[in-house]
C-alpha cells in the first residue's frame, strides 16, 4: 500500500508541475501558481518520505529497498540508504528542484509578477524534464515479486556518517543553480528584462549553491580520508570533477554578481554563467549516472539513463543559449577595467576560473574523446591535474589577496602598496614561523604556504580596520581558503609514511612519537565483525598521547573487508594507522601516516560555509528592502 | 536457547573472518613492507613512478595505491627494474609497450593528446589576453 501511496504521489508532482508550466505561461492567474506550486513542493515531499518509511520498514517488495537495504543495518544508514542509489537519490534531486521552486514563488510581488511567472515556468520545465526521467528510467517504487526475505545489503564502504549528509548538502548546490538558470532564462526572454533588479534575484540562489556545494564537496574529501584508507582526500575521480566544475563557475559567479551590483557592468556575462552552471551541473550528473565514467562512486551502470540526461541536456542547453545569443544584445557594455581596481580583480578571478573549470573539463571527458576517435585509450590521472590546475590556480590566490583591498574604479599604485605592505610584513612573519616548526623546504611548500599566509594575513589586515565596508561574509569566507591552502599544502607536502610489519608489544617511532603495538582484538559490531589493533601512542617524554584502534572489518551479508584508520588529530597534525593483513606469528602490515595540518583542511571548509551562510542573510536582507 | 545460537553465529563469523584475512591480504592496501627495497633512494624512484602508473583492474588509482593483485605485481616489477639498474624511462618506456598509454596516469605528450596539453595553455593566454585587453581599453577612456 505504501509504495503505491509513494508511487501515486510521484506522478501526483508530475500532474502539479505540467500544471504550473502551463498556469505560469499566462500570467495573473496567482491562484492556480499558488495550488501548482503547494502541490508540487507536497506532493514532492511525501513521495520522498514515503520512500524514506518503506526503506526504514524495510518493506523488501520494493525493489529499491531490496537492492540496497538489510534488516541489520542501523537505522541511520537506512535513511540514508534512500540517497544512497541512483532511483532514490532522484527523488531527493526533484524534492529538492521544487523546494527551490518554493522560494521562487515566494519572490513573487505584483511589480514582478511577469518576470517570476516566467522563471517558475522554466523551473517547472526542469522539473518536468527529472520526474519525467524517474519514472520513466528509475523508478523507485518499482516491485517486486515474490517478496524476498531479505534484502541484498549495501556498500558497507558508504556506511559513514559524513556519506549520510554529503548528498543532500551537494544536491542543494547543484540544483540551486537551477534557480540562478531559471532566473537567467527570465530575464533573457522579457522584453524589459534590464529594468528588472535580477541580480538581486539571483544572488541568494547563487550564494545557497555555492555555499552547499562548498561545504559537501568537503564532506566528500572527509569521507574518503576517514574511509579509503590511504590519507588521501582528493582524488580527482571524475565524480569529484563534476562537483569542482560547477564549483568553479559558481565561484566566479558569485564574484562577478557583485561588479553587477556595483557597476552594472557584465550583465551578459553573468546571465551566461548562470546558464553554464546549472548545464555543467546536469551534465555532471549525466557523467556520473550514465557509467560512461567509470569511478569508484558511480553507482549505476544503465546506457538508456545516460542518453536521456543527455537529450534532455543538449535540449536545455540548446535553448538556453540559442536564447541567450539572441536576447543578450542589451546586456552588453562597453565598461573596461584596469588591473588596479576592484572589478579589475574580480574579472582575473571570474577569468581564472573559468579556465580551470575548462581544464577540468576538457581532463575528465578527454579519455572518452580519445577512446572514441582513435583505437587508444588514455588515463587522465592526478599528475594532469597538478601540472595544469596549480598553475593556473596560484595567480588566482594571489589576486584573491589583494582584490578586497582594492577600490573600485582607478586605484594609485602607490597607495596600493602602503595597503598591502601590512600584510607583506605579516606573511612574511608567518611563513618564517611555520618553516623553523616544520623545517622541510620544497619549492611547492615554499609557495603554498606563502599563498595561505598571503590570504590570512590580508583578511586580518581588513579586519583589524574595522571601518570598511567590505561584506563580513567575503571576509570570512576568504579566512577559510587561506586556511584552506594551509592544510592542503602541509598535508601534500611534509606527509610522512612508515609502512612495517608489527608483531605484538612491537614498537616504532615516526616524527617524534613512539607507537607500541599493545594487542589485538577481535570485536562484533552491529552488521560486521572485525579485528582491532591496540596502538599506544607517546611522545618524546613517554607520555601517553593517545590510544589508536584501528580495525579491519567484514561484512558477511555483502561479504566484503573494509579497513577503518584510526586518527588522531590535534592543530599540528593527524596520526593515522591503518591495519593490513597478517598474524600472530609473522606480525600485522601496518601503515602509519603522519599528515600535517590536515585539520585545517576541515576548519577552512567549515569557515567558507560559515562565510557562504553570514553572506546569504545579509543578502536576503536586500532581498527583503526590494519588496 | 536464541542467545547461544547469536554467539554460536559471532564465533563462527570471527573465525570467517580470520581464515579470510589469512587467505585474502587484499584487504590490506598499497605498498607491503616485504615489498620495499633497502636503498631508500631507488625506493623513492620507486614510490614516484608508482604514483603515475594507472592500476589497469581498478577505476581510479594509482599501483601505489591500489590493492589490487595486479597492482603489487607491477609495483614487484617496477621495483626488480631498479635493482638492475633501469633508468626511470626505461621502464615507462617498458611499461606502455606492455600496456599501452592506458597505464599512464599522466598522458604522455603526442599527436592524439595534442589538444589535452595544448587547450589549457590557450585557454590561458586567452584570459590573459582578455584582462590585458581590458587593462589597455580602460586607460583610453
Amino acid at each position: 500500500m505504501v509504495p503505491f501511496l509513494g508511487n501515486f504521489f510521484l506522478w501526483l508532482s508530475l500532474f502539479f508541475v505540467i500544471f504550473q508550466f502551463f498556469i505560469s505561461r499566462k500570467n495573473n492567474k496567482l491562484k492556480f501558481i499558488t495550488i501548482a506550486v503547494n502541490g508540487l513542493l507536497i506532493s514532492s515531499f511525501v513521495s520522498f518520505f514515503l520512500l524514506m518509511y518503506v526503506h526504514i520498514v524495510s518493506d523488501f517488495s520494493v525493489l529499491n529497498v531490496f537492492q540496497n537495504s538489510h534488516t541489520t543495518k542501523p537505522l541511520l544508514y537506512k535513511i540514508s540508504g534512500v540517497w544512497g542509489n541512483h532511483e532514490g537519490s532522484m527523488l531527493l534531486w526533484i524534492l529538492v528542484l521544487t523546494i527551490f521552486n518554493y522560494f521562487i514563488f515566494k519572490l513573487y510581488n505584483k511589480k514582478n509578477s511577469t518576470f517570476v511567472s516566467k522563471a517558475l515556468e522554466t523551473q517547472a520545465f526542469v522539473t518536468t524534464g527529472f520526474i519525467l526521467f524517474t519514472i520513466l528510467t528509475s523508478n523507485p517504487f518499482e516491485r517486486i515479486i515474490p517478496t524476498p526475505e531479505n534484502g541484498l545489503g549495501f556498500n558497507p564502504i558508504l556506511q559513514d556518517p559524513a556519506l549520510v549528509i554529503h548528498p543532500p548538502l551537494l544536491y542543494i548546490g547543484y540544483v540551486g543553480f537551477s534557480a540562478a538558470f531559471s532566473i537567467s532564462i527570465a530575464t533573457l526572454s522579457l522584453e524589459n528584462g534590464e529594468k528588472i533588479p535580477w541580480h538581486i534575484y539571483m544572488k541568494p540562489f547563487v550564494l545557497v549553491a555555492w555555499t552547499f556545494l562548498s561545504i559537501g564537496i568537503a564532506l566528500g574529501a572527509v569521507w574518503a580520508y576517514y574511509e579509503l584508507g590511504w590519507g588521501g582526500w582528493w582524488f580527482w575521480d571524475p565524480v569529484e570533477n563534476a562537483s569542482f566544475m560547477p564549483w568553479l563557475l559558481g565561484t566566479a559567479l558569485l564574484h562577478s554578481l557583485i561588479i553587477v551590483e556595483k557597476r552594472k557592468s557584465l550583465q551578459a556575462w553573468v546571465l551566461l554563467l548562470s546558464i553554464l552552471a546549472f548545464l555543467l551541473s546536469v551534465v555532471g550528473t549525466f557523467l556520473v549516472r550514465s557509467g560512461i565514467l567509470t569511478s569508484v562512486h558511480t553507482f549505476a551502470l544503465d546506457p538508456s539513463r545516460g542518453i536521456y540526461i543527455l537529450a534532455f541536456t543538449a535540449l536545455l542547453g540548446g535553448y538556453s543559449l540559442i536564447l541567450f545569443g539572441t536576447k543578450s544584445k542589451k546586456y552588453f557594455d562597453n565598461n573596461y577595467f584596469t588591473f588596479f581596481s576592484k572589478e579589475g580583480s574580480i574579472l582575473i578571478n571570474n577569468i581564472l576560473m573559468v579556465v580551470v573549470c575548462s581544464t577540468v573539463f576538457l581532463g575528465t571527458i578527454y579519455p572518452l574523446l580519445v577512446e572514441a576517435f582513435t583505437n587508444n585509450k588514455i588515463s587522465v590521472g592526478e599528475p594532469y591535474y597538478n601540472s595544469t590546475v596549480i598553475p593556473i590556480i596560484i595567480p588566482a590566490i594571489l589576486v584573491m589577496g589583494i582584490g578586497p583591498i582594492l577600490s573600485w574604479g582607478k586605484e594609485d599604485k602607490s597607495k596600493t602598496f602602503k595597503k598591502i605592505f601590512p600584510s607583506i610584513l605579516l606573511t612574511s612573519i608567518m611563513t618564517l614561523f611555520i618553516f623553523l616548526i616544520y623545517q622541510s623546504y620544497s619549492a611547492v611548500g615554499i609557495a603554498g604556504v606563502i599563498l595561505s599566509f598571503w590570504i590570512i594575513s590580508n583578511n586580518l589586515v581588513i579586519l583589524f580596520k574595522k571601518n570598511t565596508n567590505l561584506s563580513s561574509g567575503m571576509i570570512v569566507a576568504h579566512l577559510g581558503i587561506g586556511l584552506l591552502i594551509l592544510g592542503i599544502t602541509g598535508s601534500s607536502i611534509w606527509q610522512e609514511e612508515k609502512i612495517i610489519r608489527m608483531k605484538i608489544d612491537s614498537e616504532i617511532k615516526i616524527k617524534k612519537n613512539n607507537i607500541i603495538f599493545k594487542k589485538i582484538d577481535e570485536i562484533v559490531g552491529p552488521n560486521y565483525v572485525a579485528l582491532q589493533g591496540n596502538f599506544w601512542v607517546y611522545d618524546k617524554k613517554k607520555n601517553i598521547i593517545t590510544k589508536l584502534k584501528p580495525e579491519n572489518r567484514f561484512y558477511p551479508i555483502t561479504n566484503n573487508f573494509t579497513t577503518e584508520a584510526s586518527i588522531h588529530t590535534n592543530l599540528f597534525r593527524d596520526l593515522y594507522i591503518v591495519l593490513g593483513e597478517g598474524n600472530l606469528n609473522d606480525g600485522w602490515v601496518v601503515r602509519i601516516y603522519y599528515n600535517p595540518l590536515v585539520i585545517w583542511i576541515w576548519i577552512g571548509a567549515l569557515v567558507i560555509f560559515l562565510g557562504g551562510i553570514i553572506s546569504i542573510t545579509s543578502n536576503l536582507k536586500k532581498l527583503k528592502s526590494l519588496a | 536457547m536464541i542467545i547461544n545460537k547469536i554467539i554460536l553465529i559471532k564465533i563462527f563469523l570471527i573465525i570467517t573472518v580470520i581464515c579470510l584475512t589469512q587467505f585474502f591480504s587484499n584487504n590490506s592496501n598499497t605498498v607491503e613492507p616485504d615489498e620495499i627495497l633497502q636503498d631508500q633512494k631507488q625506493e623513492l624512484r620507486a614510490r614516484n613512478i608508482s604514483k603515475n602508473i594507472r592500476c589497469m583492474v581498478c577505476q581510479n588509482q594509482s599501483i601505489d595505491e591500489s590493492n589490487a593483485p595486479l597492482a603489487k605485481d607491477l609495483r614487484i616489477l617496477i621495483r626488480n627494474k631498479i635493482k638492475k639498474g633501469n633508468k626511470d624511462k626505461e621502464i615507462y618506456e617498458f611499461l606502455t609497450n606492455r600496456y599501452g598509454d592506458f597505464i599512464l596516469l599522466k598522458p604522455p605528450f603526442k599527436l592524439s593528446t595534442l589538444a589535452l596539453w595544448l587547450l589549457p595553455l590557450t585557454f590561458f593566454a586567452v584570459g590573459v589576453f582578455i584582462i590585458l585587453f581590458h587593462n589597455k581599453k580602460s586607460k583610453k577612456i
